[in-house]
């Protein structure tokens, strides 16, 4: 087990406190570019994997990040974590990791001879699980209603967690002995999945280069306060969002449930987290309005790790990314006309 | 501790097991068949079965008689009903239209060549023999007789079967290719062939019927396209209600518009364009065949003769006499017919003196089964095939078709008539048969009135012969006016209606003329055949005659004329049809022959001037109205080609009008129309946009046209695709600068236009394809003007309502 406390743990009682005013456009776009370019200074030629991430905190979800080991992973956590200045914890899931060490366990008090309440490692801004499916389901659960609540219940009494509040989670999709592959319900919890892939050769070795002495990621310097990333957030909320746009989530959630290729198709959480997703990509795009594109392009991210592939389409080689793709280049835009009437009448 | 989660032993699920379409079971399938989606298929086809038969009513006058509707209605449903049972089995792909296919075999054979089948059923090679037969009888009914033909077996066999295998085709395209609009080729071949043979066109009924069923085979084709789609739910059925209305309303629609538009009087249509329903059927008729001749303009059929006469002759084929009834036909005496043409006896006595005429004619390929020749022959030479004739009217029959390829020598004699002689005659009906002097038991009032009226005056049988001839002359000679007018045709009603409208044919002159003769006591009849024709030129050396002038007729010749008896003259042709025909020297009167005028002008305009010996016994129309006709008819010409310069040259550049009307409204409607126009210039340009095409995504499409222009095309798309994204996802209230949008249209138009060749853009600006594309929103604005019109409509009826109170 091996659990770190950042400092400035954020612990409070569930009180309602007044949200943070929303970012004006210019700034949000400028703090964007700085998170972004920071991350890009130690990941290199991951461009599109860290605006998703970035995309995900902004839109309030968790990061389901799969992989095969040592393509950085971790380190993208890690240093997007870094990059704001906010608590960050990191758990090692093991085995034998227990849900209390997750979540915080009340502990008597000798000398004031009470229960107090010492919270767990969810307890930071931005939580980094490392290799999420090697924890027994009844840890990985735990730390999964923490995702969907925001909150953690001990002993009957709930202690919200402190906004912004992430979860980065990878797991390795290639060594799977002794693993407790997360169910589909638990991964729809994950607002997106992302794969690393491995990086092209130039980045490769700038990589070589740049790491060769120290990890870069020592050099990252935070450029983003938490009560930044939470007034973002807010200015993600305001994002527009006309009919048509939604007619189209809609339709393309629909899609995928009556698809042939698909066993399963998206969830309305999913349809839910999608539009969220495209809210965000919207406002990092510097736009206060959602387009189609916004919500095609976010849904192979939000959509491909909740959908289960029919055996036969399994068996012919396709994937749940290129169906959603096939998805994506097929299901129409509503009619404009309709929707132009709506929004006149 | 909040969790709950199961313990580390236990392997958590790796995924949900149950599958979300679970297999349907017996029961359910039943109850899926029962909910209505295997019966409906089943159905449709039935349904376009009944709109064959439906169709198939309307071949009553195409077919003597209604014996032949019960075998076409067994061959067709019994197709119909075993392709739609195999429907009802589900069973799959072809097997249905095949079982039609086996199904149909049986009844034609079962129908038709029973005797040769085993069990009655099972066609045998001997049935094979006997079907082909009746092929055959069915190709000499076709090429030889006129309609409406003898229901013979081979005519109906050939109907029967080709209508059920109309009923497959039709089924397999409406069901098996899910095309059913498309079916309605089958009832409306059906509907080809009256419509093309019978002069008042298909008829209301069989029209009405297969209009209704084949609607009814659409409504549950659309029901089933319905269920189809709705795999998940029931769908939405339409509701039958719905459809019985809907089908109503087109069917009613169908019967009342022909009524109150004008109907077509020239081109491809001139006739049967517009439905005669309910009425009397014209039945066995050469009259409306001859009309139809008439109307054809191009003369088929020549007919050429030579004769000694010193006039041309009449050619007469046929003649009718009994005049009851609705329809009016040529006698049915074929038992009584004798077949020695070398002596023909006139069986009327004669007194006059008698003028022997001989007449060598080759009928070429004039088809009919009755022999043209002057009237009275006493001998017939050199004909093929075996004919007979008539002892009562001498006409002569064969075969259907026997006069076809005649060559032959006609001997005949015609008293020489004066006007003395006929003053003098009597016209008793004495030595001939009663049917040509009965009156007719429904002559209306108006025809009874007239002869009474006309003759008051004339003394005698000649002279009310003539005040009757006097009178119809005077009418307006027109081929189109009755079929314009709906009197086509013969009985009394049509006789009546050609008295008020004083326009007619050969056939109501004729008739007229025959009936109002029987009512001033005259006995007559209808002589039908061809008018003189006119002089070829050249001369035909006969044997034991010498040279003779040919003549030759064709079908514009055809002509019908009345026959009025005289005792002790026989027969004596009168001509009551103003500027057809000639006039015989007895039969003038001093009436003014000019006041007629022949409204079409067919004789005149198009024909050759007749020779010297026929001009001078020619009645010659007003010379007027001939001058004035000449020179008219070269400024119309040069009209016509005008005009129809005109038309194409509007056809021509009515896309490209259409396609620039929708590029200017397109612009003046902001930037929606500006994205609308960019769209048509994509399609136009062969980059339509894809239904799941953003305006992104689109945009950048479009952006392949750029040249190497420095980017403005991709600017300008920018600039189109950002603008019009804002306003259509953006929030309300954002007013973008239209003229901005209107000029990146026009840089899209001008890159569009430079990436394309000369040929493709001229075929873009004659067929433009957006002018003709169905555009994606068309439903949309559809019904967006529906509902802006549908509050002006009840502010307009809550107005009027208030008034009235």
């Amino acid at each position: 087990m091996d659990v770190h406390h950042a400092a400035g743990t954020a612990l409070s009682q569930l009180s309602a406190g007044p949200p943070p005013a929303p970012m004006a456009a210019p700034r949000f776009s400028e703090t964007c570019e700085r998170i972004l370019a920071s991350v890009d200074q130690v990941i290199d030629g991951k461009a599109e994997a860290s605006r998703v991430a970035l995309t995900v905190l902004l839109a309030q979800g968790h990061l389901l990040v799969e992989d095969v080991p040592g393509v950085g992973k971790t380190m993208l956590a890690k240093t997007l974590a870094r990059t704001i200045d906010c608590s960050v914890s990191r758990i090692q899931f093991t085995p034998d990791l227990l849900p209390s060490d997750v979540t915080g366990v009340s502990i008597y008090n000798q000398a004031t001879r009470q229960f107090e309440f010492r919270p767990g490692a969810v307890f930071a801004n931005i939580v980094i699980g490392d290799e999420i499916n090697r924890a027994s389901a009844k840890t990985q659960s735990a730390l999964l209603e923490c995702m969907e609540e925001h909150q953690v219940t001990v002993d009957g009494t709930s202690y919200g967690l402190s906004e912004p509040f992430m979860v980065i989670a990878t797991q390795n999709p290639i060594e799977m002995e002794g693993t407790y592959p997360l169910p589909e319900a638990q991964r729809d919890r994950f607002m997106a999945r992302i794969s690393m892939g491995y990086p092209d050769e130039a980045a490769e070795i700038e990589m070589l280069e740049s790491h060769q002495s120290e990890s870069p990621l020592l050099s990252v310097q935070p450029v983003a306060e938490a009560s930044e990333v939470a007034a973002m957030i807010e200015t993600v909320k305001d994002v527009y969002v006309s009919d048509p746009v939604k007619e189209y989530t809609v339709a393309l959630g629909k899609a995928t449930r009556t698809s042939d290729r698909l066993r399963l198709g998206a969830s309305p959480r999913a349809i839910l987290q999608l539009l969220r997703a495209a809210k965000a990509r919207a406002a990092l795009d510097g736009r206060d309005f959602v387009l189609p594109d916004d919500v095609a392009a976010m849904a192979p991210a939000v959509l491909t790790h909740r959908l289960i592939l029919d055996r036969r389409a399994a068996g012919a080689g396709l994937t749940a990314a290129g169906v959603v793709e096939a998805l994506v280049a097929s299901v129409p835009l509503p009619s404009d006309g309709a929707s132009r009437l709506r929004r006149q009448g | 501790m909040v969790t709950t989660a199961p313990a580390p032993s236990a392997p958590p699920p790796s995924g949900p097991e149950r599958p979300p379409h679970p297999a349907e079971r017996p029961g359910e399938r039943l109850a899926r068949w029962r909910r209505g989606r295997a019966w409906r298929p089943a159905a449709v086809g039935l349904c376009l079965g009944a709109s064959i038969v439906g169709a198939a009513l309307s071949y009553d006058g195409v077919l003597r008689g209604w014996a032949w509707m019960y075998p076409i209605a067994v061959v067709v449903f019994a197709t119909s009903g075993a392709v739609a049972v195999a429907r009802l089995l589900r069973a799959p792909h072809v097997v249905p239209s095949l079982v039609g296919a086996v199904v149909w075999v049986l009844s034609l054979s079962t129908l038709f060549a029973r005797d040769t089948t085993l069990l009655g059923v099972i066609p045998t090679a001997k049935t094979l023999d006997a079907l082909s037969d009746a092929l055959s009888e069915a190709w000499n009914t076709i090429s030889f007789e006129a309609v409406p033909a003898s229901p013979n077996v081979g005519i109906v066999a050939l109907i029967s079967g080709g209508l059920g295998l109309t009923a497959i085709v039709g089924e397999a395209i409406g069901v098996s290719c899910r095309m059913p609009a498309l079916a309605g080729v089958a009832p409306l071949s059906v509907l080809a062939v009256p419509a093309l043979l019978k002069p008042a066109g298909p008829g209301g009924w069989g029209f009405a019927l297969a209009g209704a069923a084949y609607l009814g085979a659409l409504a549950l084709a659309r029901a089933e396209a319905a269920a189809r789609r709705a795999t998940r739910s029931d769908g939405a059925a339409v509701s039958p209600a719905r459809v019985a209305a809907i089908i109503g309303a087109v069917v009613a629609a169908s019967l009342v518009v022909p009524a109150l538009i004008p109907g077509f009087d020239s081109g491809s249509f001139p006739e049967g364009s517009r439905l005669k329903y309910f009425g009397q059927n014209v039945g066995l008729n050469p009259f409306i065949s001859l009309g139809s001749d008439l109307r054809t303009g191009n003369g088929v059929g020549i007919i050429r003769y030579a004769t000694d006469s010193t006039q041309p002759v009449y050619l007469q084929t046929e003649t009718v006499d009994s005049f009851d009834g609705s329809t009016w036909g040529p006698d049915n005496r074929d038992d009584q017919r004798q077949h020695n043409l070398d002596s023909i006896s006139p069986g009327t006595a004669q007194t006059a003196p008698l003028i022997t005429t001989t007449t060598v004619i080759a009928t070429g390929n004039f088809t009919s089964p009755y022999l043209p020749v002057p009237y009275a022959p006493i001998s017939v030479t050199g004909v093929q095939g075996r004919l007979g004739w008539d002892p009562i009217n001498l006409s002569i029959k064969g075969e259907p078709g026997a006069s076809l390829g005649q060559n032959y020598v006609v001997r005949s004699v015609a008293p020489s008539l004066s006007a003395g002689e006929l003053s003098a005659a009597r016209s008793a009906p004495k030595g001939i048969g009663r049917e040509t002097s009965s009156v007719p038991s429904n002559v209306p009032a108006l025809v009874r009135n007239t002869a009474e009226t006309i003759t008051k005056d004339a003394t005698g049988s000649y002279g009310k012969a003539l005040a009757i001839q006097a009178y119809l002359r005077t009418f307006t000679y027109s081929e189109q006016a009755p079929v314009q007018l709906g009197y086509d045709g013969t009985g009394m009603d049509v006789l009546e209606k050609f008295l008020e409208k004083k326009s007619g044919y050969c056939i109501h002159f004729s008739a007229a003329m025959a009936v109002m003769a029987r009512l001033v006591g005259i006995p007559s009849r209808i002589a039908v055949g061809f008018a003189p024709g006119h002089p070829t030129g050249s001369t035909i050396a006969v044997a034991g005659v010498g040279s003779l002038p040919e003549y030759q007729v064709d079908a514009r010749d055809a002509h019908a004329w009345p026959e009025l008896y005289f005792e002790g003259l026989g027969w004596v042709p009168f001509e009551p049809t103003p500027s057809r025909g000639a006039l015989p020297a007895y039969a003038q009167t001093d009436s003014p022959s000019g006041t007629s005028t022949n409204l079409d002008s067919i004789n005149e305009g198009l024909r050759a001037t007749p020779g010297a010996s026929a001009s001078a016994a020619a009645p010659t129309p007003s010379p007027s109205a001939t001058a004035a006709a000449r020179p008219a008819s070269a400024e119309p010409a040069a009209a016509g080609v005008t005009v129809g310069i005109l038309v194409v040259a509007i056809l021509l550049l009515l896309p490209a009008t259409i396609r620039a009307g929708q590029r200017r409204r397109r612009l003046a409607r902001g930037i929606e129309g500006a994205w609308e126009e960019l769209e048509a210039l994509g399609r136009d340009h062969g980059m339509p946009p894809d239904p799941a095409d953003t305006p992104r995504t689109y945009a950048e499409r479009l952006a392949s046209w750029e040249a190497d222009d420095g980017g403005t095309l991709r600017q300008a798309l920018a600039t189109l695709a950002r603008t019009y994204e804002r306003y259509e996802y953006g929030r309300p209230g954002y007013r973008p600068d239209d003229d901005t949008a209107r000029s990146a249209v026009a840089t899209v138009a001008r890159a569009g236009r430079a990436r394309s060749s000369r040929v493709t853009r001229v075929r873009i600006a004659a067929l433009p394809p957006s002018a003709f594309s169905r555009r994606k929103n068309a439903k949309g604005r559809a019904s967006r003007a529906v509902k802006r019109a549908l509050p002006w409509l009840r502010r307009q009826l809550r107005r009027v309502f208030n008034r009235q109170r």
